[in-house]
């Protein structure tokens, strides 16, 4: 930060502005920084213009370029919307034009004013947004492919952690599934669906034009975001070649823009809660009793004298493990320069405490951003942005030790809390048949903290060589350490379910080094033909190294190193990997008319066959601007109408670095008390190995009608091949599999997206918003048998011709009577009335067992459809605007369910196996639930299959605008305070807390850290209702 | 604008230096690792052929424990010395109860780790002649390979039949298809590896060489190879080798010191798999030890999944000091497994306990099995009763000799993954006897019966997936 500071004042800032000082010391958080800002002075006027430039609702606009049509003279109106411009004596009939992003442009005759006062009118078309893409920015107008676009105005008031929870909604074919809804998580975000079978699902994501990760693109600061654009087909993704499969996010930060210092503050704070309609609906104390009582009774065992002492304790331990949590977010942002330097400094600190008890996220955040023009044709710039995040979780993510696992299965007739008031000792009651702990201890004894430090860095130097060919090069490194700590504390001791006090200590550190070399030529030619066309040559090392411990054993809470307890281990890792690209990209318009785009990269990366290192990635997209047709100037309503359509291939290349490499890896051995350590085999290696390669293909419409209203629609078919599979190979030979392209995909599906000023007037407006989009995706090869893919215990089945990760297991049809019996309905050994009745599928008299031959395909999770709505009201400087969001079509395997079902383990249950059940033939209850203690208590069964659709209140904000004539009064320029409530309700059957919720990888991808895709297993925090007071205010 | 012209080239330079300093060498895109071992830059020297060795001795154990002891479950839990308790562990469960079906991870967890170690040894035997160094090291390894691989497909073919022979390593996957071979051709190779092991493999070794597989392992390996495939005679042959006058094996005077942490490799031992903590400790006591001892890093705090039968502990004789070394009852009054604890664990599988595979208690069991009712036969069943505290026992006493030995292995060898196999020795109408009256009682509702088919365990249905030469035992779903 200093360096950046003396850099500015070597560039010769001078102190000039007499109120800054004083402005700055109004907030004490930057007290320590002496900042050194200044205006630019205009030199002297032939004449001299004023005026102020104003939104529709009156609030001036920063910002807005005021230039004088047909010359380069132009100036920006400041943080008051107030601008002056110079206007030479030698124009002939002088006209301002008036522009800004989001806004219609506008044009003024000068004549013989000396001050012109303009109301910019909200551009709903955003014909004139920049986009930008890969390598460059577009106007929309200009678009051939699909590009979904998100601004800060979406972000920044928003009670959120990250960007990531902000996009759920807002944009069509966005899928963002918080998986475990854990502050400080990042949530899983597809786009149009999943499109791979085993690889990576997520989308490259872009930072200020650096690709890197999702972890590093969610420890931005929120409020720090100018824009998210989301890059949905070929023609938009091909320039990112072999990453850019599953689409791309690209995040531009804010930057800083010429004028005076501006310094805005954005503070958010408030609390989270959970929802109770969102806890699992258990068995009270009486429910439970009664439930165990008609157990005993129905197998014929003696009734557990828990039962019949039951001294009416009814716990839920659901209210003991969440807690009002607090939420606070507070940033600011200097910005300001001149025509020659702009910068942004900016900082920020965000803490959300989980509604968990003792879990929680922090993150520090911080950004340097400066824009140096050294000459007409020289710029350079550096963004430095250093963030630091601290996760903190009190419990692991597993069935039973989770704090809401623990909470939904321990017993309800099991206080909390000992007479001397401390956490009760769970298994001393002789309830459990099964060890557990009190969640209260868990939460008190478990804790680990994940500490990561990112650093994003980023410099480029740009030159004009010929007018309109532009170089740029940049370098830049994206750096990430990560500290993993974990210390089980000595309450634990003894509790069972857990080992001894344990430390793990973990490390890594990921550098990821780019340089990116384009061309640019941009022309106009014959008037009519525009033209831009780049070339680029970009090279990325990726480096990572790994190092960790583990001890046990020790005596003591105080101290929590390894050197106090007793090492059980140590290890390293180092891996690393390099991509070297070229691409090329060609845009061509006619008369604005016939847009043509062209885009061609090839990669080469060190994690493939060294017999395909390298591959090649083209597309194209053309469209019509319809409405720049001389035939289209009559009809005044369709202010815009476009028809795109691309098509292209993209890459995947998401494998593990050596994996296409054979290889040993070790195994420690010992011959009696000597360590030896052993070579094994590991990756069987595939010099083939290449990338996962769509086929893309989006038709699209864009129509504009009466300024009011702008619909885009979508068609989109990609078909995914080489997906990376591991090819079983017979076990005799040695080897579980060999991962080679065999796969083969596809999704296709529609997107429309409307939006409406149904009412515009000067004291009120109002708007609504709404997207949706429709997923299908089949299965086309599989291997060279094309035998279907099994996951859990053969429940997760991906076959040709289905969705991916069908859930295949025993059909419930009803309950047993005992008519069922007396006929010999097919049923399990042992089943009697009361019991499940299950399809017997393949018709030989017996059910046989979940994953056998009666296993039918009960649902799958992928969600057919996902949709948003929004709307605003607008009334004076009142503003109401909410946020829904949902989804509907997927079906998860809950296997909270199976685990509720285990009760020789004596845990409590949700009350869908009270309310309903089979109590005798008199009372056969809803004929779904079977009696108390019913048989067969580990079948995977269709009853487990929960639908999962959703509608979410995402967001609501009030906010309150307050009028110029106040703010000023307190030397603010704009002032706004608002009301932010996160997930206030949402609108579901599933019986759990997170319909998006799924199990983390087990037992089923082949890398990375994937989830199960239609699996969960671990009751599931719901997502937290965050309440916040936010006033922003700049000066 | 003239002034900047200087300013301007300086830009200049620096905007064409910048590319040309990344300009791409060949070298850039081959990124090695250096976290793991480049397999065509491996087996080149007597270093490598050790550590591939060592490999193996890690290979032959985790057939033992992965799949949450996936071959103990084919070897002990499905005969009748221990009942798989309802709850979890249903494919545990499914074997214990003949319901197991091909796709069963014990029996495919089994094959698998049977089959990576397979490949291992393969891979030393295909490329240790080329290493230049020690030819009698070199030769010692090898054997090593062969016996570990012996090992391996007798396993195999006592739970499977008649299984596909690998006898190279895997170098491609271009043609995978394999038919089985028949149980003789199996034998056949396991018998011949183990004669070869049995004359190059050094009888002891010193130092940290200790716990490595010796001659005398190769006898008494193939006497039992012998004694399972019939051939009584060569099984005498082989196990003389080791029960002589002079051998260097002797009985522990105190049976429990056989798995005492400090113990390992005894003089009774032959041959055992080999354990040490923290990174390689034993899991057995983990997977034993019941809820209410609270075990630290017992499976779910020890759920005990594995417990012994009433028949088991009824067939103990009074005063048989071997019980109250092997199993033990929990605050509950529920028996459990006692035979492999170790009071020291602290975590998940850190038991310091050796697992036997080869002992001196059994090549004397064995020996008087291959010799048949005899004076020496009993001889050597009284030398193991002896240690028990029990007196001897002659042709005198009630019972078939057969039926007299079968006992003593019984209670001598339980929990040893020796139980089911013991049993195949017998006549089959006799085995399926004793199982369907062990049945009955672990299951009675249930109604459980098994039949000759039972008797081997079915093809893992992911070798009849991908080998398209193999074919079912009799009895299962075809593939």
């Amino acid at each position: 930060m200093k360096w950046l500071l003396a850099t500015a004042i070597d560039i010769s800032f001078r102190y000039s502005s007499k109120s800054i000082v004083k402005k700055i010391s109004f907030i004490l958080l930057i007290a320590s920084i002496s900042l050194s800002v200044s205006a630019a002075t205009p030199p002297a006027p032939d004449k001299n213009i004023t005026g102020q430039v104003k939104s529709q609702d009156g609030t001036p606009l920063a910002g807005v370029t005021v230039s004088l049509k047909g010359t380069n003279v132009n100036t920006i109106t400041d943080n008051s919307g107030d601008f002056t411009i110079r206007i030479p004596d030698n124009q002939q009939n002088p006209v301002l034009t008036f522009s800004s992003s989001g806004y219609l442009p506008q044009e003024i005759i000068i004549g013989d004013k000396s001050r012109i006062d303009v109301q910019l009118v909200t551009d709903v078309r955003n014909l004139n947004e920049v986009v930008v893409i890969g390598y460059g920015t577009q106007k929309r107008k200009d678009l051939t492919g699909s590009i979904a676009s998100v601004s800060s105005a979406q972000i920044e008031n928003r009670p959120v952690s990250s960007y990531e929870d902000a996009l759920a909604g807002i944009a069509a074919g966005i899928d963002v599934a918080p998986r475990s809804a854990r502050p400080g998580n990042t949530a899983e975000i597809t786009i149009r669906g999943i499109g791979t079978i085993s690889g990576d699902r997520q989308p490259l994501f872009v930072v200020d034009g650096f690709p890197t990760d999702a972890v590093n693109a969610a420890a931005i600061n929120p409020s720090n975001i100018a824009s998210v654009d989301i890059l949905k087909d070929a023609s938009s993704t091909a320039i990112y070649g072999s990453r850019g499969a599953n689409g791309v996010i690209i995040i531009t930060t804010k930057s800083g823009k010429a004028g005076q210092a501006k310094v805005s503050v954005n503070m958010k704070t408030g609390f989270a809660k959970a929802n109770k309609h969102d806890f699992y609906d258990v068995l009270d104390g009486a429910q439970y009793v009664q439930w165990y009582k008609e157990k005993a009774q129905n197998n014929g065992t003696p009734i557990p004298s828990w039962v019949t002492n039951w001294d009416g304790t009814s716990t839920n331990w659901q209210d003991v493990i969440y807690r009002t949590a607090p939420f606070h977010d507070y940033a600011l942002t200097i910005s300001g320069g001149t025509d020659k330097l702009t910068y942004l400094i900016s900082g920020g600190y965000l803490k959300q405490d989980d509604i968990l008890l003792n879990a929680g996220f922090d993150k520090y955040s911080a950004t340097m951003k400066a824009q140096y023009k050294a000459s007409d044709r020289i710029s350079i710039g550096i963004n430095l942005s250093p963030n630091f995040t601290t996760q903190r979780l009190s419990a692991p993510e597993d069935d039973y030790s989770s704090l809401t696992g623990a909470a939904v299965l321990l017993p309800p007739i099991i206080p909390v809390y000992k007479q001397d008031g401390t956490p009760s000792d769970v298994n001393s009651y002789g309830i459990l048949g099964y060890n557990m702990v009190n969640p209260l201890t868990i939460a008190e004894n478990y804790k680990m903290t994940q500490k990561n430090f990112f650093l994003l860095s980023n410099a480029y130097l740009e030159v004009e060589l010929l007018k309109g060919l532009t170089a740029r090069s940049s370098i830049g490194a994206n750096i990430l350490d990560n500290k993993y700590r974990f210390f089980q504390a000595q309450g634990m001791q003894g509790q069972g379910l857990y080992p001894v006090t344990a430390l793990e200590l973990n490390s890594t550190r990921t550098i990821n080094w780019l340089n990116e070399n384009t061309l640019t030529y941009k022309t106009t030619f014959n008037r009519d033909h525009r033209l831009e066309v780049l070339a680029g040559y970009t090279v990325q090392k990726v480096s990572f190294e790994s190092n960790g411990a583990n001890a046990n054993g020790f005596s003591s809470n105080l101290a929590q190193t390894v050197n106090f307890g007793t090492v059980q281990s140590a290890y390293s890792g180092e891996s690393g990997n390099s991509l070297i690209s070229y691409l090329a990209r060609a845009n061509y318009s006619y008369k604005d008319r016939y847009l043509l785009t062209a885009t061609v990269r090839r990669d080469g990366s060190s994690r493939f066959g060294t017999n395909n290192l390298w591959g090649v990635f083209p597309s194209v997209a053309a469209a019509w601007n319809v409405s720049n047709e001389r035939f289209m100037e009559d009809m005044k309503a369709i202010d815009h109408l476009k028809i795109r359509a691309s098509y292209g291939v993209t890459g995947s290349n998401f494998i593990g670095d050596f994996t296409s490499k054979s290889s040993l890896r070790s195994l420690n051995s010992s011959f009696g008390n000597n360590s030896v350590v052993g070579f094994v085999n590991a990756d069987p290696g595939n010099p083939d190995l290449s990338w996962e390669k769509s086929k893309q293909t989006d038709i699209g419409l864009d129509l504009g009608l009466m300024n009011r209203v702008s619909v885009t629609l979508d068609y989109f078919n990609n078909i995914s091949n080489d997906l990376l599979l591991n090819v079983n190979v017979p076990p005799s030979l040695g080897y579980g599999g060999n991962l080679a392209n065999i796969g083969s995909m596809k999704k296709w599906g529609y997107e429309a997206t409307v939006n409406a000023e149904i009412i515009k007037n000067k004291d009120f407006s109002w708007s609504v918003g709404f997207n949706v989009s429709h997923l299908k995706q089949k299965v086309l090869k599989l291997g060279p048998t094309g035998a279907p893919l099994r996951q859990f215990f053969n429940v997760l089945v991906t076959e040709i011709g289905g969705p991916l990760e069908q859930e295949h297991a025993l059909k419930q049809i009803g309950i047993l009577t005992q008519k069922d019996i007396d006929n010999g309905v097919a049923r399990k050994v042992g089943d009697k009335a009361g019991d499940y009745k299950f399809l017997d599928a393949n018709n030989d008299g017996f059910i046989d067992a979940f994953n056998g031959a009666d296993g039918v395909l009960v649902g799958d999770n992928n969600p057919r459809w996902l949709y948003g709505i929004n709307t605003s009201l607008t009334y004076k400087n009142f503003r109401f605007s909410a946020l829904l969001q949902g989804q509907a079509g997927a079906k998860m395997l809950d296997f909270v369910y199976q685990i509720f079902s285990l009760h020789s383990r004596n845990t409590n249950m949700d009350t869908y196996f009270f309310d309903g059940r089979y109590i005798s033939e008199a009372q056969p209850g809803n004929g779904l639930v079977p009696r108390a203690g019913y048989n067969d208590e580990g079948a995977v069964s269709s009853w487990e299959v929960q639908k999962t659709d959703y509608l979410r209140i995402r967001n609501v904000n009030l906010s309150y605008t307050f009028p110029a004539s106040i703010s000023r009064k307190i030397f603010l320029n704009d002032l706004r305070a608002y009301i932010s409530v996160e997930n206030l309700y949402t609108f579901k059957k599933y019986r759990g807390g997170n319909p998006q919720a799924t199990r983390n990888g087990f037992d089923t991808q082949i890398f990375g850290d994937h989830r199960t895709l239609s699996l969960n297993s671990v009751a599931t925090a719901p997502l937290p209702r965050i309440f916040t007071l936010g006033i922003n205010f700049s000066f | 604008m003239k002034k900047n012209i200087f300013l301007n080239r300086k830009w200049l330079v620096l905007a064409l230096v910048i590319p040309i300093f990344s300009a791409c060498s060949k070298d850039f895109l081959d990124v090695v690792p250096i976290d793991r071992i480049p397999k065509e830059q491996f087996y080149k020297t007597e270093a490598d052929l050790t550590a591939a060795v060592y490999g193996i001795y890690a290979a032959q154990r985790n057939t033992f424990t992965s799949w949450e002891l996936a071959l103990y479950n084919l070897e002990e839990t499905r005969s009748d010395n221990t009942n798989q308790n309802y709850g979890r562990q249903s494919e545990h469960r499914a074997v214990d109860n003949f319901s197991e079906e091909a796709g069963n991870t014990s029996i495919t967890g089994f094959w698998a780790s049977a089959y990576d170690c397979i490949n291992l040894c393969n891979a030393i035997l295909d490329r240790a002649p080329a290493i230049a160094m020690d030819e009698t090291r070199k030769n010692q390894m090898m054997s090593e390979a062969l016996f570990i691989r012996a090992h391996m497909y007798f396993l195999l073919v006592k739970d499977y039949g008649g299984i596909p022979l690998r006898l190279h390593e895997t170098g491609s996957f271009a043609n995978p298809d394999l038919a089985r071979a028949s149980v003789d051709d199996v034998y056949k190779q396991i018998i011949s590896d183990l004669q070869t092991a049995s004359t190059t493999l050094p009888p002891s070794y010193s130092g940290t060489g200790v716990g490595r597989a010796t001659s005398y392992a190769a006898y008494a390996l193939l006497g039992k190879v012998q004694l399972q495939k019939g051939d009584k005679p060569a099984a005498v042959t082989a196990l003389r080798k080791v029960v002589f006058a002079g051998t260097p094996y002797s009985l522990l005077t105190n049976y429990a010191d056989i798995w005492a942490p400090g113990t390992k490799n005894s003089s009774e031992s032959i041959f055992e798999l080999q354990f040490l903590p923290p990174l390689n400790g034993c899991p057995f006591w983990n997977f034993f030890a019941p809820p209410a001892l609270n075990v630290p890093g017992g499976i779910n705090g020890g759920t005990s999944p594995n417990t012994p039968t009433l028949s088991l502990i009824n067939s103990f004789e009074a005063g048989d000091t071997r019980f109250a070394a092997s199993i033990a009852y929990d605050p509950t009054g529920r028996p459990y497994i006692l035979k492999f604890k170790d009071a020291g664990v602290k975590s998940g599988n850190d038991a310091n306990t050796n697992f036997p595979i080869l002992r001196y208690a059994d090549a004397k069991l064995m020996l008087a099995e291959a010799l048949g009712e005899s004076s020496e036969a009993y001889g050597l069943i009284n030398d193991v009763r002896d240690r028990a505290h029990l007196g001897p026992i002659s042709a005198a006493t009630p019972g078939t000799f057969i039926d007299k030995l079968m006992h003593e292995r019984r209670v001598e060898f339980a929990f040893e993954c020796q139980r089911w196999h013991d049993l195949l020795r017998l006549d089959q109408a006799k085995v399926i006897s004793i199982m369907n009256a062990h049945l009955a009682q672990e299951f009675p509702s249930l109604n459980i019966t098994i039949d000759a088919h039972d008797l081997l365990a079915p093809l893992p249905n992911t070798e009849g997936q991908t080998n398209t030469l193999v074919v079912q035992n009799p009895g299962y779903v075809p593939f």
